[in-house]
C-alpha cells in the first residue's frame, strides 16, 4: 500500500514537471546547423527553468507535425503557415513566443531569388521553383503569392520542394532551377554568391515558439516563456536561435496570413 | 595448566625465518612484479607503435590518392580562371567567381563526398579569407587566419600540409594543397578533408577488434568552432578540459559510439588517474586497464596541430588484451609458486637453525662434559689431524686451541717416540683399532708428561671418521712406580742397584751366556778395614766413604754394567760382554781411583777386589761364591788388591 502511494506521488511530482520535453526545430536549415543552432538556447532553457530537453530532429515539417499532433514532440519553433495548418487540426497548439529577427522585429520576409545569370524579372521565369519545405511559409505560400502578383502561375512553371531553405537557394545557384523562394534573411547568407532577389513577400508574422498544452502542463509553458522574456543581453550573445530575443506573441499576430489563405498549397 | 613458553632461541629463529621469508619474498616479487611490468609495458608499447602504424596508415598515406582527387579531380584550367578571379580586389568579381566555382565543381564535390567521404571542400585565398565552402556554401569570407594554422602554414610555406585539425565548423583531417596557376602565381590553397568517422571506418578495416574515438581539447573548440556548431562538443564526464564531438548521433555523418563494453572500459579507465594523465602528456601512450576481469589496452596518440606545443587532439584506441591478461596470469602464478618456494625456504630454514641450534646445545652439553673431564680427550680425523680438544688435554699439554686444533698429533706431542709409520696411536688411528698403554707426550713447554692413552676409532654409519684419544696424566703414579721400583731395586745410600736386582741381571746375562756365548763376569768389591772405619770416624764418614767409592766404581762401569751393593761394604759389578782379562783390568783401575779418593777425616780408602768370569752352565751362586773367594784372597793376603779367580 506504501510503495503504490510512493509512487503515484512520484508519477504526480514528475507529470508536474512533464518529463524530458522533446524540442522540435524545424527543418529550414542543414541538419548540423539546425541542431547546433538551437542547442544554445535548450541550454538556457534547462539552466532557467529546471527542466529537461531533448532535441528531436524530424526532417519533414508534415511528419514534425503528426509528431506534435500525436504528443511525440512538445515544443516547435516554426513560421506562421506550419502553425496555422498545425492549429487547425490540433488546438492545443499554442503560439508562445515571436523569435525576433535580426532588426528587432517579430515579422520577417520571404524572397523571390535567383542566380545573377537567372531571369531579370518574374515575367523571364519559365522553369520550376525551388522551394524549402510544403509547409514552409516561404515555400509554395510565398512564392505562389508573389509569382501571381505577376501573373504567373506558380502550378504551371513547377516546382520542388527541398529539404531546407539553404538546399533551395543552393540548387538556384547552382543554376539547377531558375529561381527559389526563400526566407529573406536566409537569402541573404548567399549575398556572396551574387544572388539576386527578384521580390519580397508582405511582412510575415516571425517563427514562434509553439507549445503543445496537451502534454505540457501551464506551469511548465510559463516557466519557458517568463524564462525566455527575461534574457538578458549577455545571455543572447550565447544563443544562435533566438540570439535576437524574444517576445509576446498573440493570435491576432497571425491574422495577416489569414487573409492570404487562397495562396496557401491544396 | 603451566604453558609451555617457546625458548627465546625458537623465537629468535622464528624471527629470522620470517624476517628471510618476508626479504625474499619481497625482493622476489619486487622482482617479479617488475619483470611483469617491463612485459606489461613492452606489449604497451608495442600497441602504440600499432596504433601509430595504422593511424599513419590510414592518414597519412592517403596524402597520394588526395593530391590525385586534388590534381585531376578539381585542378584544371577553369577552376584556376575562377580562383584568378577570386583574387582580384573587385567584390563583385569575387562573388561570380564563387557562383562559377561552387556551379562547376559541385557535382565532383558531390561524387568525392558520396563515395570517397569527402566531408569538405574549401577554397581560401593567400590572405586566408575563407573563399568558398561546399559544406555548408552559406559561410564564406571569415577570416581564418587565427584558427586554422595549416591553411596559413601552407598560404606561407606554400606547400602541401595534412594533418588533423580543429576547424570553424567540423574537425576531421586535413588535406591542403597550395594552387598556383601555369605562370607560377599563387592563388591560395585548397583543402580537402575528412571526418574522423571515415578514418574510424578506415583503422576498423584494418583492425575489426579496436574502437577508435577522439578527444578534443575544450580550448581549441571553444577557441575555433563557430558558435552555432559548438554545442555539438559534448564535455567528457570526468575528464575536464576534453570534449568528444557529436556523442547524441546530430550530425549526418557523425562518429559512430565505440561499441557498449568499450564505452564502459573507457568511461572507467577516464576515473583513472593513469589515463588522465596520459591525456595530459604530449607523448603518445599506451595503459593497460582490468575491467570485469578483463585486461584493455587503451592507446592515448597525440595529434599536433601546426606551430602548437601542445596536443589538440589525442585518438584513443581500446582493444582487448588477452595478451596481458595471460602475462599478468602467468606471472601471478610465478608468483604463487615463487610464495609457495620461499615458504619452504623459510620453514626448511626454520627446521635448520633450529636442528643447528639443538646440534649446537648438544656440542656444548659436550663441550661441557668434556670441559669437566678431568682427562684430556681429543678427537682426531683419520689423518690424524685434531678436530676436537677440551680443557683438560689443553692444560695438560700446555697449548692454546688454535695450536692444536688442526696440527698433526703425533708431529706436535708424540715426535719423540719415533716417526709415524711407527707410532701407536697413528697406526690406532688409521687401521681403526683399539690402543692403550701408557705413553710420554711432549708438552709444549718441551717438557714431557706421562700418560696413559686411550684410543678408540669413531665409526659413523660405517665409516671411519676418525678416532678418539683419551689420556690421563699418570707422572704421580710413574713417580710412586719409580719410586716403588728403586725402593724395590736401588740402595738408598748408594743409589745403586740392590742385591736382588743384581741377581736378576746376573740371571740375563747368564742367559745371553748360555745361549749366544756372550761372555761376562763379575768384580765383587769390598772397602777395606771399614768397620774401623765407622768404629773411628762415625757413621756418617763410613756412609759418605760407601757413596764416595760407589760414585768411583759407577763411574768406572759401563753404562750396559750393573753395579750394585752387594753387603754392608761390598759391591758386586756385572760386566756385560767381558771376559776376565778385561774384568782385571778394569779392577785394577777401580782399585787405583779408590786408593786417590779424598774423603774429609779419613787418611785413605781402599778396596779389595775378586774377579771372575762366568762358567757357561755353572750357577749363580757358584759364580758367587767364586768371586767371593777371590775376594777373600784378596784381603788375605793384604787388602788393596785384585785377585783373579780362573776357571
Amino acid at each position: 500500500m506504501k510503495s503504490i502511494v510512493l509512487l503515484l506521488v512520484l508519477l504526480i511530482v514528475y507529470s508536474s514537471f512533464g518529463g524530458t520535453i522533446k524540442f522540435a526545430p524545424l527543418p529550414t536549415q542543414p541538419k548540423e546547423e539546425l541542431i547546433g543552432g538551437h542547442l544554445p538556447l535548450i541550454r538556457y532553457l534547462e539552466q532557467k527553468t529546471s527542466l529537461d530537453f531533448e532535441i528531436v530532429y524530424i526532417e519533414d515539417y508534415s511528419k514534425l507535425l503528426e509528431e506534435f499532433k500525436k504528443g511525440g514532440v512538445d515544443i516547435i519553433i516554426a513560421g506562421p503557415i506550419p502553425y496555422l495548418e498545425l492549429k487547425s487540426s490540433f488546438s492545443e497548439a499554442k503560439a508562445i513566443l515571436f523569435l525576433r529577427e535580426k532588426d528587432g522585429n517579430t515579422s520577417y520576409s520571404c524572397v523571390l531569388i535567383t542566380a545573377m545569370d537567372g531571369p531579370l524579372s518574374i515575367k523571364e521565369i519559365k522553369g520550376p521553383v525551388a522551394l524549402p519545405q510544403r509547409l514552409s511559409t516561404c515555400g509554395y505560400f510565398s512564392a505562389n503569392i508573389l509569382l501571381s502578383s505577376e501573373g504567373k502561375d506558380i502550378n504551371k512553371l513547377g516546382y520542388k520542394h527541398f529539404s531546407t531553405h539553404n538546399q533551395a537557394i543552393e540548387a538556384v545557384i547552382r543554376g539547377e532551377y531558375q529561381v527559389g523562394s526563400i526566407k529573406k534573411s536566409i537569402a541573404k547568407e548567399y549575398e556572396g554568391f551574387r544572388i539576386r532577389i527578384l521580390k519580397e513577400s508582405p511582412k510575415w508574422s516571425a517563427f514562434s515558439m509553439i507549445v503543445n498544452s496537451r502534454t505540457l502542463n501551464p506551469e511548465a509553458i510559463n516557466r519557458i516563456k517568463t524564462s525566455l522574456l527575461s534574457v538578458t543581453e549577455k545571455e543572447l550573445k550565447e544563443l544562435v536561435v533566438g540570439k535576437f530575443g524574444f517576445a509576446e506573441c498573440k493570435e491576432e499576430d497571425f491574422e495577416i496570413i489569414k487573409k492570404y489563405e487562397k495562396y496557401k498549397a491544396k | 595448566m603451566k604453558s609451555i613458553k617457546p625458548s627465546k632461541h625458537v623465537i629468535k629463529y622464528i624471527v629470522i625465518s620470517l624476517l628471510l621469508f618476508s626479504v625474499l619474498l619481497g625482493i622476489g616479487i619486487a622482482f617479479l612484479n617488475h619483470l611483469c611490468e617491463k612485459s606489461v609495458e613492452s606489449n604497451l608499447e608495442k600497441a602504440t607503435k600499432i596504433t601509430r602504424a595504422m593511424w599513419n596508415t590510414t592518414t597519412v598515406a592517403n596524402f597520394e590518392t588526395m593530391q590525385a582527387y586534388y590534381k585531376y579531380y578539381i585542378m584544371d584550367d577553369k577552376v584556376l580562371e575562377f580562383l584568378k578571379m577570386a583574387n582580384s580586389m573587385d567584390e563583385e568579381s569575387q562573388k561570380i567567381a564563387r557562383l562559377k566555382l561552387f556551379r562547376y565543381l559541385w557535382d565532383k564535390y558531390s561524387y568525392l563526398r558520396e563515395n570517397l567521404h569527402i566531408r569538405q571542400l574549401h577554397f581560401i585565398l593567400p590572405d586566408n579569407r575563407s573563399f568558398l565552402r561546399f559544406h555548408p556554401p552559406s559561410k564564406y569570407g571569415d577570416d581564418l587566419g587565427s584558427y586554422r594554422p595549416s591553411i596559413m602554414e601552407v598560404n606561407r610555406k606554400r606547400k602541401p600540409y595534412i594533418g588533423f585539425e580543429i576547424g570553424r565548423l567540423v574537425s576531421g583531417y586535413r588535406y591542403i594543397f597550395p594552387i598556383f596557376d601555369r605562370e607560377g602565381n599563387y592563388l591560395g590553397c585548397v583543402e580537402l578533408s575528412r571526418g574522423f568517422e571515415t578514418i574510424r571506418k578506415n583503422l576498423n578495416e584494418v583492425d575489426k577488434e579496436a574502437g577508435y574515438i577522439i578527444f578534443l581539447r575544450k580550448s581549441e573548440i571553444d577557441k575555433k568552432i563557430m558558435k552555432e556548431y559548438r554545442d555539438f562538443y559534448v564535455n567528457i564526464n570526468g575528464l575536464d578540459g576534453w570534449v568528444v564531438e557529436d556523442p547524441y548521433i546530430k550530425l549526418p555523418d557523425y562518429t559512430k559510439p565505440l561499441p557498449p563494453e568499450y564505452d564502459k572500459v573507457l568511461k572507467s579507465a577516464i576515473k583513472s588517474e593513469e589515463f588522465r594523465e596520459m591525456m595530459d602528456s604530449k607523448e603518445s601512450y599506451s595503459i593497460a586497464l582490468e575491467y570485469m576481469s578483463k585486461y584493455y589496452k587503451i592507446t592515448g596518440l597525440k595529434i599536433f596541430e601546426p606551430g602548437k606545443e601542445y596536443h589538440s587532439a589525442v585518438l584513443i584506441a581500446v582493444y582487448p588484451a588477452p595478451d596481458i591478461m595471460l602475462s599478468k596470469v602467468s606471472f601471478n602464478n610465478y608468483k604463487f609458486i615463487y610464495i609457495v618456494m620461499v615458504g619452504i625456504i623459510s620453514i626448511y630454514t626454520f627446521l635448520y637453525l633450529l636442528k643447528v641450534y639443538s646440534i649446537r646445545l648438544k656440542n656444548k652439553e659436550i663441550e661441557a662434559i668434556t670441559s669437566s673431564m678431568g682427562i684430556g680427550l681429543l678427537v682426531l680425523n683419520s689423518n690424524g689431524v685434531v678436530k676436537y680438544v677440551n680443557r683438560a688435554a689443553l692444560d695438560l699439554l700446555g697449548y692454546s686451541e688454535r695450536e692444536i686444533l688442526g696440527s698433526s698429533l703425533h708431529s706436535l706431542i708424540h715426535s719423540h717416540a719415533g716417526p709415524e709409520e711407527g707410532c701407536p696411536i697413528l697406526k690406532a688411528v688409521k687401521f681403526q683399532s683399539v690402543y692403550c698403554a701408557d705413553n710420554k707426550f711432549k708438552r709444549k713447554d718441551s717438557s714431557y708428561i706421562d700418560v696413559s692413552v686411550d684410543v678408540r676409532p669413531i665409526v659413523l654409519e660405517g665409516n671411519n671418521v676418525g678416532s678418539i684419544v683419551v689420556f690421563s696424566d699418570i707422572s704421580q703414579r710413574k713417580e710412586i712406580e719409580n719410586k716403588l721400583f728403586d725402593m724395590a731395586t736401588k740402595d738408598s745410600l748408594t743409589g745403586l742397584c740392590n742385591r736382588r736386582f743384581q741377581v736378576e741381571a746376573i740371571k740375563k746375562s747368564k742367559e745371553r751366556a748360555d745361549r749366544y756365548g756372550i761372555p761376562f763376569s763379575v768384580l765383587m768389591i769390598d772397602i777395606d778395614n771399614f768397620k774401623s772405619i765407622n768404629d773411628r770416624f762415625g757413621h756418617n764418614t763410613g756412609d759418605k766413604v760407601l757413596i764416595g767409592v760407589s760414585n768411583v766404581i759407577s763411574q768406572s762401569v759401563r753404562s750396559a754394567d750393573t753395579l750394585s751393593r752387594w753387603g754392608g761394604e761390598e759391591f758386586l759389578v756385572l760386566l756385560v760382554n767381558t771376559d776376565i782379562e778385561g774384568a782385571v783390568v778394569l779392577a785394577e783401575r777401580i782399585r787405583k781411583k779408590v786408593a786417590k779418593l779424598k774423603i774429609e777425616g779419613i787418611p785413605q780408602v781402599t778396596v779389595s777386589i775378586g774377579v771372575a768370569q762366568y762358567i757357561p752352565g755353572e750357577s749363580i751362586d757358584n759364580l758367587i761364591s767364586r768371586v767371593d773367594n777371590g775376594l777373600y784372597d784378596a784381603k788375605r793376603s793384604g787388602k788393596n788388591r785384585v785377585v783373579r779367580v780362573d776357571i
